[in-house]
């Protein structure tokens, strides 16, 4: 079941969400080279802010959910991921970031509906 | 001083990516020596030394003027906070401290030295004999040297550093090289030290420019010695300073939960200022109370991890991750069980220069040898800022300080004359008693203009204004253009104000250029003898202006360089840039240029600006990590024709040569006692009493020869012989003889008129000014109608309608604020008129009442942005006399210390009692008391303290009255009843002596004086005249 998407503490000890116990699906992303854009006197935009980063799931289990919340105890954290970016070719690549933990978890019965992990201040992560 | 940006710092500001991590870094100072109080002083009152004794640590590691807990348990400072005057030397002896008269000392109780320097004063003394000390018991020439003839030097070694560690090691990078000395030739050494030296280490610690390189996490405290040997002499003079290192790594991460807000630099109010509110843990005992705070930066341009700041190009950078830096001067807590937070409000220098209360200081010129403290020979106006900078206060332990009044700004001893001449010689530096930085501020604006204000570094600049110095000393080497916004620099809109009508019509300059032995006093006009088409005329008197054979020709051109900035078509320009720039400060002289197209504006201005920075805030949004400037200017103004004015005709006999002012009497002036006195404004009657503490007080009729017209009095105020009383016409009229009203001999003239029925409101002593709040004043150039509180003495001060009217505040920094009609409001400071966009919720949506006091004088009241006090008109708010308390329009009292304390448009949160609907306001005595009407009756802390029956039985009118307390134990009250006791005085004027918690009536003779007709009370106003002073 393994995919493209990683998490770990560490570097050294990132795993695949497919290996977590219990796996975790593959999740939809997005990523945002920036999260504020400005509007120049000459009518052009400038990029800045932290790259963003999200994973979505229509749903996961509450064992998923529980298993995804060992890397965050609080309501963020300092976290490693592979995730996909904006390159031509939707490369995926190593990056530190600050895992945003959702405020509000929709639940029905055993699942979280529309499930969404934000992550900001990623950086590229060259070991 | 400033610099230009290069070209890869312009590429980074106008990259992407741009983000920004903040920091605080918070001092927790090292203990240096402890020790326990031996015996207790016979008296508390003037103490300057304590015997002490236990002690333990090293002696030589102590430095005069650290910090000196006193506490009732080891390392407590719950007694206070006092300065060490000198550095200690042995385990037990006395202990030389800055001269105080409020801690409560106690036998053994905790002396605990840190490693502290905060800005104080060292008071002077005189002793019986008429011998002036200086800091105590400092004699002229002590240890050996003449200090006027041998000036100390003013250290300039930089702003406190932040450095993180990378690979266990930080190199930071100091600059002493633009020291400087007010005296004679000679040349600057060095001498730096490190506490703790064990993990840090100077590459060469007798430079001007060492590395000191830190090894480990921690907070250090660098010592530099700057010595100014002269070459006259060889005689060598030394001043001490001292910085504070935070060094950071991963496992010691400064404060970085907590957001910023209101981060800003304004140059009328002369520095800079910020809030945060702090989540994580921040106990009294982990962020002290006053202590140093220094917010900085993490940023990032694009993939480049750097900052941009206004110091060294090219170079690692040096402070330039510093944003400001200040002292906790305030906090409100929230409480509540979600999440508790923490805000403070962090204050620059100047704001903590402002709150220090200094003794006078006089010091006249001399042509002989300075031989006392209070002459000096060849004094300036830099010469005698500098002796107060270095001997009245602590200023140059703390910070760096350029006072270059009227000159360039230079290191070592000479600095760069402006075009007009070398600086100006002063036939004395006087110093009037007031707060440190008004003292410094007060004299050389006044004599020269120069301005003072710290940059975010907290560097102190005393300058004068670039609009008021001649074109050619306004040179890319003295005012360096940051760089050229470009329409990538900027974003959204900018906004342009511009001022077609001239506000000043005409200027009448005079002044003294003087050198001894050969004064001559000096008039210039400007446009010349006709006025312009538009402004009012103003007059500007006792400047210090240039002695020489081209003096009135300076004087001249220098007149038409004011009138010109006063009536400068630009005032204000605001531009919201595109990035994280922080290369622009408020000091010292800097410009940024803008050219504007003829198809860039509806109006089809163009042309390129010069722009002067004047209030620069920063706005960081912790959810997308970005950092933005905004700037608002001052564009460059250009100069106008000045003539040779004419002296006013002098009466046969009387010498037109200026008598020198002797120096200002230092000795204490002795207390005279004041006679509780009152003004009272009925309707058709102003009367008024110099005894109303007697049993039956005297009333006088205020106006016994009928100056003002009976109309229709609504409000009064008076102080020592002043009294002024507004007239719902929309005039304030004015005499400068109360005590006429005795023997009649009182006359009033109309000082204020052309306001309609309604505009006027009330009146109010603020910083020892009286001020009147005008709710509507006519349509300005501004284009809108404008609330304002206007300073009323003296009259000279126009009305405000932009930017220069309240540049000839005396001193500038002493602010007033108008609202704008709608909503929000715009505050006016001395040189800008400032965009706001808060509200006080709808009540507010048509009326003025909001202002924005920079300069209350109690330290509440500092932070209460204040809502100045209508008792009679709805939709008002009030404050208590020191802005304790406010009463919103709602009816409800709050606490006026709580939450944003009034700032920016919120109110502040903690809510005392509700339903208040009286509107006479809130008042406070002594004891922290707050007094309200409510239903009628006087109430006290949520109870009644006394109803309106209290002095006749029977029915009336229950609408309460008025009440107000003059600085004794007393509370005042007026009942508006229209029957009682008394069948023909409807009011009744009540007086309540704390002390002996009595009640008594004051009508006196009230109804012999106005007879039966009294109408009904509008306001009253309880002020002091010096006994001695009544016939």
């Amino acid at each position: 079941m393994s995919h493209n998407y990683e998490i770990g503490t560490t570097y050294v000890g990132m795993e695949n969400l497919g290996d977590l116990t219990p796996p975790v699906p593959e999740p939809k992303s997005n990523f945002q080279d920036d999260s504020q854009r400005i509007t120049l006197g000459n009518g052009d935009v400038r990029g800045a802010g932290w790259t963003t980063a999200e994973w979505r799931w229509t749903f996961i289990t509450r064992a998923q959910r529980d298993e995804l919340k060992t890397f965050c105890a609080g309501a963020s954290a300092d976290i490693f991921i592979r995730t996909r970016n904006n390159d031509t070719i939707d490369a995926y690549q190593y990056y530190t970031a600050v895992m945003i933990w959702p405020q509000n978890e929709e639940k029905s019965y055993s699942k979280r509906m529309d499930f969404v992990i934000r992550f900001h201040d990623v950086e590229v992560y060259t070991p | 001083m400033a610099r230009v940006l290069t070209s890869p710092e312009l590429a980074h500001l106008r990259s992407e990516g741009q983000v920004s991590k903040l920091y605080l870094a918070i001092l927790t100072p090292d203990v240096v020596y402890t020790a326990r109080v031996n015996g207790v002083p016979t008296s508390n009152d003037e103490l300057a030394t304590i015997a002490y004794d236990g002690g333990a640590g090293t002696p030589a590691d102590t430095r005069a003027h650290m910090s000196v807990y006193v506490g009732s348990e080891a390392g407590a400072y719950d007694k206070g906070s006092v300065r060490l005057r000198e550095a200690i030397s042995a385990a037990s002896g006395t202990m030389k401290l800055g001269e105080m008269s409020d801690v409560d000392w106690a036998d053994d109780d905790y002396l605990t030295i840190v490693r502290e320097w905060l800005l104080r004063p060292r008071h002077l003394r005189i002793d019986s004999a008429g011998v002036v000390y200086m800091d105590y018991d400092i004699t002229f020439g002590t240890p050996t040297y003449n200090p006027h003839t041998y000036p100390a030097p003013v250290p300039v070694i930089g702003p406190h550093a932040v450095a993180w560690l990378a690979f266990g090691t930080a190199d930071v990078l100091f600059d002493a090289s633009e020291s400087y000395t007010v005296g004679g030739a000679g040349a600057m050494t060095y001498a730096w030290s490190v506490e703790p030296s064990g993990t840090a280490s100077w590459d060469d610690d007798t430079s001007a420019t060492p590395t000191l390189t830190v090894t480990a996490a921690d907070t250090y405290t660098v010592e530099c010695v700057v010595t100014w040997t002269y070459s006259a002499g060889s005689q060598a003079v030394s001043t001490s300073t001292y910085r504070h290192v935070f060094a950071f790594d991963e496992n010691n991460a400064p404060m970085e939960v907590f957001k910023l807000r209101n981060c800003a630099g304004v140059f009328g109010s002369g520095g800079w200022s910020f809030n945060v509110t702090a989540y994580d843990d921040a106990t009294t005992s982990e962020i002290r109370d006053r202590t140093l705070c220094v917010l900085f930066a993490v940023d990032r341009y694009g993939s480049d991890t750097t900052s941009i700041g206004p110091l060294l190009a090219g170079a690692t950078p040096i402070r330039e991750n510093v944003i400001a830096w200040g002292w906790i001067t305030g906090e409100s807590i929230e409480w509540n069980p979600e999440q508790g937070t923490v805000g403070f409000e962090v204050q620059g220098p100047h704001h903590w220069l402002n709150l220090v209360e200094g003794f006078p200081q006089g010091i006249e010129d001399t042509t002989d040898a300075s031989s006392v403290w209070t002459n000096y020979n060849g004094l300036t106006s830099r010469a005698g800022t500098a002796m107060f900078w270095l001997w009245r206060s602590t200023g140059p332990q703390v910070m760096d300080a350029f006072i270059f009044p009227d000159s360039v700004i230079a290191s070592g001893a000479s600095p760069t004359a402006l075009s007009e001449g070398s600086e100006r010689e002063f036939s004395i530096y006087d110093a009037p008693p007031m707060k440190l930085w008004k003292q410094i501020s007060t004299v050389v604006y006044n004599a020269v203009r120069a301005h003072c204000v710290c940059d975010r570094y907290g560097r102190l600049f005393i300058q004068r204004n670039l609009n008021e110095i001649l074109d050619a000393d306004r040179t890319g080497a003295n005012a360096p253009t940051v760089m050229d916004l470009t329409k990538v620099d900027w974003r959204d809109s900018n906004s342009i104000n511009r001022e077609t009508i001239s506000r000043v019509s005409q200027l009448d300059m005079s002044g003294v250029a003087y050198k001894a032995g050969a004064n001559a006093v000096l008039f210039s006009l400007s446009p010349g003898h006709i006025f312009k088409l538009y402004g009012d005329p103003k007059r500007i008197e006792g400047l210090t202006l240039w002695i020489g054979s081209n003096s009135q020709t300076l004087s001249n051109a220098y007149c038409g360089l004011l009138l010109g900035n006063m009536n400068n078509e630009y005032p204000v320009l605001s531009s919201l840039l595109a990035a994280n720039n922080r290369a622009f400060d408020i000091a010292p002289w800097q410009y940024a240029t803008q050219t504007v197209a003829e198809a860039d504006t509806e109006r089809g201005i163009s042309g390129t600006f010069t722009l002067l920075p004047r209030r620069i805030s920063l706005s960081h949004n912790p959810t997308t990590g970005v950092l933005l400037t905004d700037v608002e200017w001052e564009a460059e103004s250009a100069p106008v024709d000045g003539i040779t004015g004419d002296p006013p005709p002098t009466p046969p006999g009387v010498s037109t040569t200026p008598t020198p002012v002797p120096p200002t009497p230092i000795e204490p002036v002795p207390e005279i006692p004041e006679a509780l006195s009152c003004i009272m404004a009925d309707r058709d009657f102003v009367v008024v009493t110099f005894n109303f503490e007697d049993a039956s007080p005297t009333w006088y009729n205020a106006d016994p020869n009928g100056d003002m017209p009976s109309g229709d009095f609504i409000n009064c105020m008076a102080f020592e012989n002043h009294a002024y009383v507004v007239e719902d016409n929309g005039s304030v009229w004015y005499t400068d003889n109360i005590l006429g009203a005795i023997d009649e001999t009182i006359t009033w003239t109309e000082e204020l008129s052309g306001y309609s029925a309604g505009d006027l409101e009330c009146l109010q002593i603020v910083d020892d000014k009286p001020f009147i709040l005008i709710h509507d004043l006519p349509a300005r150039a501004w284009g809108k109608a404008w609330g304002a509180l206007v300073e009323l003495f003296p009259w000279s001060l126009p009305i405000v309608s932009g930017n220069e009217d309240c540049d000839t505040l005396p001193p500038p920094g002493t602010c007033v604020s108008a609202k704008s009609s709608g909503a929000g409001y715009r505050k006016v400071t001395p040189d800008a008129l400032v965009a706001g966009s808060a509200t006080l919720g709808t009540n507010y949506a048509a009326t003025y009442e909001m202002f924005e006091l920079d300069e209350l004088p109690d330290p509440v009241c500092n932070c209460l942005y204040g809502l100045y006090v209508s008792r009679s008109v709805s939709g008002f708010a009030s404050i208590s006399d020191s802005g304790r308390y406010l009463l919103d329009p709602s009816g409800e009292l709050r606490d006026g210390n709580t939450g944003t304390r009034g700032k920016n448009g919120t109110w502040p949160s903690t809510i005392l009692e509700t339903g208040i609907t009286d509107r006479y306001g809130v008042q406070e005595d002594q004891d922290g008391l707050y007094y309200y009407i409510k239903s009628g009756s006087l109430w006290r802390n949520g109870a009644e303290f006394a109803n309106y029956d209290l002095f006749s039985a029977g029915g009336g009118d229950r609408t309460g009255g008025l009440f107000s307390f003059p600085d004794k134990d007393t509370i005042v009250w007026q009942i508006n009843r229209s029957d009682g006791a008394s069948t023909t005085t409807h009011n009744i004027i009540l007086l309540y002596d704390k002390p002996s918690a009595t009640w008594s009536g004051k009508n006196g003779n009230l109804s012999t004086v106005i007879g039966s007709s009294w109408n009904r009370a509008r306001g009253f106003w309880v002020f002091g005249v010096p006994e001695d002073d009544i016939p």
